[in-house]
């Protein structure tokens, strides 16, 4: 920097020749879109990334249950009932099909005559079910009722909130009153009635799911909508001669989208844990189908003798929810980083 | 000028917001006219109702009470579609915030292709890729900036794309809510001599509302002073800033800064007092042309 | 020099961000004199604010200052601990912002906060605290401060906001009062007034102000000196008459000539053409020099040091070299200089 000036040469004192540099071009620093700055958020946290990998990998390995499950989940073998988790290769006690009878360790494995090459990984259970199996089955059937109760969701909350801030006025006085006496009839009171009425079974454990999770989402979408119905490029659109339906679909829907995604993203583990729950209490999925909550059910009644039946179903609910929590709140963080905190 | 048709006639407009405990008159009875080809300034305080005025012509907001008149029809009649979208083709308006006007999850070209796509006015995506840069190059800007998102563009170029949104359509008559009060000073000109050649190339008139005085005074033709919901004054630009009868627009003109040291110093400032309302206040001409709110005897 | 308040010497502050150092203040140095209002004139993304925010060390956590002192009457300011810097927020310097709401509390009594202010800066009993505030409501022309004070500021209008903000500056009795843009939200009338209501003060307690601003005619109004800065640095610096009636740098020639006023009538107004440098990468040589119709060859390749005109003026620019060729600032401010001559008769030509 330290130059000195005489230094200089004289013949640089001129005006800069015309026409290569005069033409004045405002230049643009390329910035990363939306998403990518999204992507690039995301990638930073490493619990939300951590988690996203663990998800993929077990809804993976869920939706892969037909193919991977060594067994099938639902054939009993009543010789074969209650043996502990057997990991070939392994020799830790609780891993290697030994267990306490009666207070001595002893093989159950070669009390039940199960061939060498028959290994339960995860156990089985009082029937002698492969646990393994089921569990596989199990949090496919938890996963596919969560994911179809987080679109649902999804699909009703935006449309009703969207309908009722659009709409405004009356329509949208009488919509609100509605969601408030929705929001309070008693959830479970609500699901367990509804179950009585209907079978039990997937299709009636994602209606009882769907009846009250939507309001949420609808209130969210209703107040972002009322917000960016108000911007001026929503404005300049009406003006340019835009009609709603058209507005809502090409505006607001694309800037409330990362909002939306997210809400659904926490709803999917809340979703998970209800059906846990409901499943768990005896009113969710029917014998034999398994899902995560009726493993619980039926491994805490077996606690305080084969822990192993509780044990996993519980370990794999953890990860779940935990993995699904982190990279939702991750996905928050990524789509809009002023919300936290 | 002086033969030129109205294009727009404001009479006895009235917006009134409804804030819940009560109800306050956003726009006033305001009466003014615009002719075809001129630029009218419309000046104000900010929250004195200019933005509320601008809006209700393009039918953004609904009016209360008086009528607009656009080409001798009232634009609150304008119900059938094809009518309305025939309006919204020929008003178009220009917004404030070159930051909150674009859509940022669209790309420009689709920003700009709006207006296009709403009334089916490209046959194909060729001619639409056509008409944008077309539009792009009339606005100053270059043809790549047509596939970016607004957010990678400086306040003073996301106003060119606001305006070329708005020229899609062929407009004539052009709101253009105080489009230079959120750019920088260099950039403030360059927009101000864009909108002159528009002007002159493409036969628009504008109505142009802002609070810099002295912009206005510039791009106008002719100028409206408002104040709370009132247009006090409405004349010749020249007119109006070189002999101003109202003392509200005395005190505005007295307050303009100019970079100009010296006068700064010696300049005196007149306040301004507004009186109690009373029925008999309106707007007359007390000149020729020159318009004051005021009572039969001249009275403010 | 004891005449001197602040002294800024060679201040970079530079943040980091995802796309890389954008260097936002560039080797900037100025001082500011006892009773004196200096403005700093520059676009967005000039480092007006940033230079301010630095003096008051309020800087976000991505920036850091790369080089340079400040020094408040002989004392580092930047090298004071973030304890002492505390007492000297406020007490010696302090800063009114562009929105008044940004200062106060929307859920206290005026009254109560300013009230506050003066507990915290002067251990006095309560009741003395109460009689100042009111004095002070007064003072910034607050009418019926007894029962104003008793409200809350969603009840004030932007001006008024304003004026409780100055009042509340006025309690700490500051040495240095930094205002960013005080009068950008409001209109030209409630601006003039709280332009004069800050020159008032100023007399009155002898403060030195540092006014930030982009409009000119404002700092026609307020300075004593004005400070035009560019792309991260002062390009030009000198007192107001000489920045408006005799100023050297092509930018300030653009700024000036690009404000119509009310006699301009040409068909089109004078643009300064482009947009400011990005400061990711500062370019070498003159930052202006892509924008500048006067640009040098030498401009290209080496940044222009600061030319002295005066005892009081300098301004960076090659123009000012005794090799560079002669140029003569636009018509428009020839005529307003000459015009200047004429009417003052003060200012002689140098």
């Amino acid at each position: 920097m330290n130059i000195n000036i005489n230094q200089i040469p004289k013949e640089l004192f001129r005006f800069k020749t015309t026409g290569q540099d005069t033409a004045v071009k405002e230049e643009i620093t390329p910035s990363p879109t939306f998403l990518q700055d999204a992507w690039r958020r995301l990638c930073k946290n490493k619990g939300a990334l951590a988690s996203m990998l663990l998800l993929t990998v077990i809804i993976i390995l869920a939706f892969l249950a037909p193919v991977i499950a060594p067994y099938n989940p639902n054939t009993q073998n009543i010789p074969h009932a209650n043996l502990p988790p057997r990991i070939p290769g392994i020799s830790i006690n609780g891993l290697n099909g030994r267990a306490q009878l009666q207070g001595k360790l002893i093989d159950r494995y070669a009390l039940a005559k199960v061939p060498a090459d028959r290994n339960y990984l995860f156990g089985t259970d009082e029937f002698g079910r492969d646990l393994l199996s089921r569990t596989l089955y199990g949090t496919r059937i938890s996963l596919t009722i969560a994911f179809i109760a987080a679109i649902l969701d999804l699909t009703i909350g935006v449309f009703y909130g969207l309908t009722s801030a659009l709409k405004g006025g009356r329509v949208d006085n009488f919509m609100q009153r509605i969601l408030e006496i929705l929001t309070g009839i008693p959830n479970l009171v609500l699901v367990v009635l509804m179950l009585l009425i209907f079978k039990p079974g997937i299709l009636s454990i994602i209606f009882a799911l769907t009846i009250s999770s939507w309001i949420p989402m609808a209130r969210i979408v209703r107040a972002q909508t009322l917000r960016i119905r108000n911007m001026e490029y929503v404005q300049a659109a009406v003006a340019l001669g835009s009609s709603q339906v058209r507005n809502a679909i090409s505006h607001i829907l694309p800037n409330i989208a990362g909002i939306v995604v997210v809400r659904a993203m926490f709803s999917i583990p809340s979703a998970i844990f209800f059906e846990t729950f409901l499943s768990f209490i005896g009113v969710g999925m029917k014998i034999p189908n398994a899902s995560l909550g009726t493993l619980l059910n039926s491994g805490y009644k077996m606690f305080r003798i084969h822990p192993y039946q509780m044990w996993i179903p519980s370990i794999i609910l953890c990860i779940i929810m935990l993995a699904f929590n982190l990279f939702a709140d991750g996905l928050r963080d990524a789509f809009d980083p002023k919300m936290k905190e | 000028m002086q033969k030129a048709n109205k294009i727009l006639e404001v009479e006895q407009l009235v917006h009134t917001y409804d804030t819940g405990s009560m109800k306050v008159n956003a726009v006033n009875d305001i009466n003014f006219y615009i002719k075809e080809g001129e630029t009218f300034g419309l000046v104000g305080e900010s929250g004195c109702g200019k933005t509320t005025t601008g809006r209700m012509i393009v039918k953004l907001l609904d009016i209360t009470s008086g009528t607009i008149r656009y080409k001798g029809k009232d634009i609150a009649q304008i119900h059938h579609k094809k009518e309305l979208m025939k309006f919204r083709r020929e008003v178009q308006i220009i917004f404030q915030d070159p930051y909150a006007s674009l859509d940022p999850r669209k790309k420009v070209r689709d920003i700009i292709a709006e207006g296009l796509d709403i009334h089916n006015m490209a046959a194909s995506k060729k001619e639409r890729d056509d008409i944008v840069a077309e539009l792009l190059k009339t606005v100053g800007l270059n043809m790549d900036f047509a596939s970016r998102y607004p957010h990678e563009f400086s306040g003073g170029q996301r106003q060119r794309v606001g305006i070329a949104r708005a020229l899609a359509l062929n407009p004539q008559l052009v709101i253009c809510d105080e489009p230079i009060s959120a750019l920088d000073v260099s950039i403030q000109a360059q927009v101000v001599n864009l909108l002159k050649e528009l002007q002159k190339t493409k036969k628009l008139t504008y109505l142009f509302i802002a609070h810099d005085l002295s912009m206005v005074k510039y791009i106008s033709d002719r100028i409206g002073v408002m104040y709370k919901g009132k247009l006090l004054e409405v004349g010749e630009a020249e007119e109006v800033y070189h002999n101003p009868i109202h003392p509200y627009t005395k005190s505005l003109i007295s307050a303009i800064p100019l970079p100009d040291p010296y006068f700064e110093r010696e300049r005196r400032r007149v306040s301004y007092i507004p009186l109690p309302y009373r029925e008999d206040l309106k707007l007359r001409e007390l000149k020729p042309n020159h318009y004051v709110y005021c009572d039969d005897a001249g009275n403010f | 020099m004891s005449n001197i308040q602040l002294d800024v010497k060679n201040l970079s502050v530079s943040f980091s961000t995802q796309a890389g150092k954008v260097h936002a203040v560039r080797d900037v140095s100025f001082s500011l004199h006892k009773g004196e209002t200096l403005a700093i004139v520059g676009e967005s993304g000039s480092g007006k604010t940033v230079t301010c925010r630095t003096l008051m060390r309020l800087l976000s956590k991505n920036a850091s200052i790369d080089a340079g002192e400040i020094l408040l009457e002989g004392t580092d300011i930047l090298k004071v601990s973030e304890r002492n810097m505390r007492h000297i927020r406020g007490n010696d310097i302090a800063m009114v912002f562009q929105d008044p709401m940004t200062s106060l509390d929307p859920t206290m009594k005026i009254g109560r906060q300013i009230e506050e202010v003066i507990t915290l800066h002067r251990k006095v009993k309560r009741k003395e605290a109460r009689k100042r505030m009111l004095e002070l409501l007064q003072l910034v022309g607050i009418e019926d401060p007894r029962r104003r004070s008793r409200q809350y500021p969603h009840e004030f209008s932007g001006g008024q906001r304003q004026r409780i903000v100055i009042s509340i500056v006025l309690a700490c009795n500051p040495k240095v009062l930094i205002a960013d843009e005080p009068t950008t939200a409001l209109d030209v009338t409630m601006q003039a007034q709280i332009i004069d209501l800050l020159k008032s003060l100023q007399k009155k307690i002898n403060t030195s102000i540092i006014f930030i601003t982009h409009d000119l005619g404002v700092v026609a109004n307020v300075a004593d000196r004005v400070a035009v800065m560019y792309a991260g640095k002062i390009i030009e610096i000198g007192r107001a008459d000489e920045i408006f009636y005799d100023p050297r740098h092509p930018y300030t020639w653009g700024l000036l000539n690009s404000m119509p006023t009310l006699d301009t009538s040409a068909p089109s107004l004078y643009t300064i053409p482009g947009a400011p440098p990005n400061l990711l990468k500062p370019p070498t040589g003159d930052a202006f020099a892509p924008r500048n119709e006067y640009a040098l060859a030498v401009d290209e390749l080496y940044e222009p040091p600061m030319f002295q005109i005066s005892d009081t003026h300098y301004a960076a620019t090659w123009l000012l070299d005794a090799r560079a060729p002669k140029v003569n600032p636009p018509a428009v401010l020839n005529k307003r200089r000459e015009e200047f001559i004429k009417r003052s008769g003060l200012y002689a030509e140098s």
